[in-house]
Formats: C-alpha cells, structure tokens, sequence
C-alpha cells in the first residue's frame, strides 16, 4: 500500500463529521507515522536484524569529507524512525566499490574514542574490510572510511519516517499489523473531539 | 556456509560469532577489540607459531649495530644468521657497553668511550663454537625500554630475528587460525556476560568453556605419533641387526 492510499484509508475510515472530513493530512501522516513507528519498534525489540525489508533504498549517495569535523560523512535527505539501536533507521550500508566492506554501527562516544588511520582498531588495515558508522538525525558519520571507498560512493537501506516518505511510495507494513496501525491512530483520534458542536447539518466553513 | 580455508580474518570470525550466537550487532567493535586480546594472549602464551623476520641492522661502530623490533614483537626469541644450512644463534651478552647518549635513530656514541667497539674476545669462526675452546663470532644485548637489540660482530646489514609476534597486523588483513575458532568463540562469550554485567554464576560457567577450549587447543597442537617415534629414534644408540 502506498503513503497516500495508507492516509485515506484511515482519512475514509474517520466518522465524517462534514462532507469533505476536514482532518488535515499532515496531522494524520504523523498519526500514522506514530502507530508505524510503534509497530517497528515491537519487531525491533523481537528480532533487531530483521527489520531490512521495511527498509528504502538509497543508491549512490555521496560521500563527502567534512573540513570541519575531518570526517567522512554522508548527508540525509529523509527523516528516519530513531530505533533505539546503534544503527536508528540506517539498517544497511553498502559501498559501491567494494561489496564486502562490512559497516559496523558505532555511537558517536565510541567514534571519539577511535583513533583514525591505518592503526585504527588496531587491526584495520590500509584497505579495511570494516568500518564504523555513526547514525546522526541529519547525516551518517564514517570511521575508517578512505578515499577511494568515498569516491565510489554508498547504497543505503533507510527505515524511512512515515512523513519523509514520497504520496506514490509503497510502505511495507508488517503482516498482520495494517489493522493495528490504523485502530491505533484512530485511538488517538478518537480522544480529538469534534471542532464544530453545531447542530445545523451544515458543512464546517473554515 | 562452511569455509575449508584454514584460516579467517578477525574481523570476519567476529562477524561469524555474531551470526552463530544471535548476537548483539551492536557489540559489533567491543566483541573485535576482545577478540583482538585473546588472540593476542594465545599467540603468548597457548599457540606455537613464531615469526622470522629478516631485519635490517643500522651500524654503529665496527662490526656493530642495532636493530629495532618489529611493531608486533611481544617477545624476543633469537637473533642470528643463516650458515651451513642451519640457523646460526647469537649469544646474549648482559656486560655489552651499548650506548651513554641518545635515542635511537638519533644515538650519539662516544668512541672515546668505547661506544661501539667489538668484543676483543678470540673469535674461531664461529662454526666451531660449542666445541672445546670455542668462542661465538656474534653477541646481542636486548635494550628491552627501547625495543631494539644490539648486535656485536661482522653480522652484515642482515640479520634474522625470530620472535613472539601479537598476530596482529597492520600493513595486512590479520589471518587467525581456525583452530583458535573454539577458544575465541568462548572467550567471547565470556566477556559477553562480563559486559552485560550477569550472574556470578554464568560469568564463572563461560569462563570454564573458555578454559577447555584452551586445554583442546593445546593438546591439538601436541606432536604427532610419528614425531614422537623420531624423537625417541633419535636418542637410541641402533646397533647392527644380527
């Protein structure tokens, strides 16, 4: 189902208290993305490597090096669901030139305490078969990362928030859980009383 | 999913270890550096393998120089030469003036001072040393704080030098044996309930695997039949079958 099929159905299922149903859409996009998110965490907390295929991908990001910071890091263009693992909403990292590269998550203390180049770890080497990421609200900070991985650039396997998503993308909802998402927001909804008390079976003129 | 290479990366055994033990992802870099540790500690202390390495001698003097260790030597085992087939040792010498200023790469000697000079000990050429009378060509002293050695004798600007190495490596891909599998495995599943803080009792009960995993890598690595028969062979006096 898609992000906008996802928003009428809750949108439809609303008791119309008017003939347009005036809920505005963002404040449902983030309804959902609240009973979405929720139901994420349930699988997280049950299996945390299993959440791949809820996943988006991003192909061919860019990574750049940061004059500030030294680093290498890769800019975010959605917002993702902040699971509370060291990888948050980036599940997978794949570098385009080189396909066995493994990307371990890290916390950003543990990116502190790492020294970087060749002796990093201590057993990394000048071409490292691992490397460190750090997930950030905006961006995706490397360890160990070296200039000829960054210039092949990164895939990304994102965990994408509900409202970050485009109208036509599919969300994969967990099987079984497309009932509980929408009895969810529209328990939130139903603590929302109804804007217009008139008793004049008229359409809300707003 | 089995591998035949007798041999794996750390990093990928870690990863293994993750995958068998449904282990915490997370952990990915803490279970690496504790693997990193106990591989460290069996190359000491439980593995056989040494390293020969082929150094460079800087000269100091006459007939005399120093070598530095190599970046993973954890233990000194011998220094030498190769002649007649046969790797030649050198003998340790404790009373071997080394140097009064100085650190190495910058040393100052003083050759007023004797810094430098050759052993005035009678040399016979070396290979008779061991035999009545006979003297080594070749001494070392080991500078343990600097990790370096000196050498005294006409070693040339190439020397070899055997020694304990971490297993670590870091111009290359470091390499563990797949026998070391078991040990690390359950080391790290030791230091996986030292880190989630669990019972005392499960703590003790990891770390009992840990200590059969050694004492199966140890009698692994014992001598085989026929290396027992030819060591018992050779201590035999043989005499003519009659």
């Amino acid at each position: 189902m898609t992000k906008q099929y996802i928003r009428s159905l809750l949108k439809n299922t609303l008791r119309q208290i008017d003939k347009t149903s005036l809920y505005h859409n963002t404040y449902l996009d983030y309804l959902l993305e609240t009973a979405i998110n929720q139901t994420y965490f349930e699988i997280h907390a049950q299996s945390p490597m299993a959440l791949g295929q809820y996943t988006k991908r991003y192909a061919s990001q860019t990574v750049t090096l940061d004059a500030t910071s030294g680093r290498y890091q890769t800019a975010l263009t959605v917002s993702l669901v902040p699971l509370p693992d060291k990888r948050g909403g980036v599940r997978t990292i794949v570098a385009a030139n080189d396909l066995d590269l493994y990307f371990a998550p890290m916390t950003d203390q543990e990116l502190n305490m790492t020294p970087e180049g060749t002796e990093a770890y201590g057993i990394t080497t000048t071409i490292p078969i691992v490397m460190g990421f750090v997930t950030r609200p905006t961006m995706i900070e490397y360890s160990g990362m070296t200039a000829g991985v960054a210039a092949g650039g990164v895939h990304l396997d994102l965990l994408v928030a509900f409202h970050s998503l485009l109208e036509t993308d599919v969300v994969p909802l967990p099987y079984g859980q497309d009932m509980k998402i929408i009895a969810d927001a529209l328990k939130i909804l139903g603590l929302v009383p109804p804007k217009d008390l008139l008793d004049n079976n008229a359409s809300i003129t707003q | 999913m089995a591998d035949s290479a007798a041999r794996i990366s750390i990093q990928l055994m870690v990863r293994n270890f993750v995958k068998k033990f449904k282990g915490n992802e997370d952990d990915y870099f803490n279970y690496l550096m504790h693997a990193q540790d106990c591989f460290r500690d069996l190359n000491i202390s439980h593995l056989p393998y040494y390293t020969e390495a082929k150094v460079t001698v800087t000269p100091i003097g006459t007939n005399a120089g120093i070598v530095v260790w190599p970046i993973d030597m954890i233990d000194f085992i011998s220094v030498g030469l190769p002649k007649n087939g046969v790797f030649w040792t050198f003998t340790e010498r404790r009373d071997m003036n080394t140097t009064t200023t100085g650190t190495y790469p910058a040393e100052t000697f003083t050759s007023t001072l004797g810094d430098g000079e050759t052993f005035d000990v009678p040399e016979d050429g070396g290979v008779d040393y061991g035999v009545r009378g006979g003297v080594n060509d070749y001494y070392y002293f080991i500078d343990w704080a600097d990790r370096r050695i000196y050498l005294d004798g006409d070693t040339g600007t190439t020397v070899i030098l055997r020694y304990v190495s971490s297993g670590i490596t870091s111009g290359s891909e470091t390499y563990v044996p797949v026998v070391c599998t078991r040990a690390i495995d359950t080391y790290l599943r030791w230091m996986e309930a030292q880190m989630n803080k669990t019972t005392l009792g499960d703590v003790q009960l990891r770390k009992q695997d840990y200590d059969e995993a050694l004492m199966w890598l140890r009698r692994q690595q014992m001598p085989t039949m026929e290396q027992f028969r030819d060591a018992l062979y050779g201590v035999t006096t043989q005499v003519a079958q009659r």
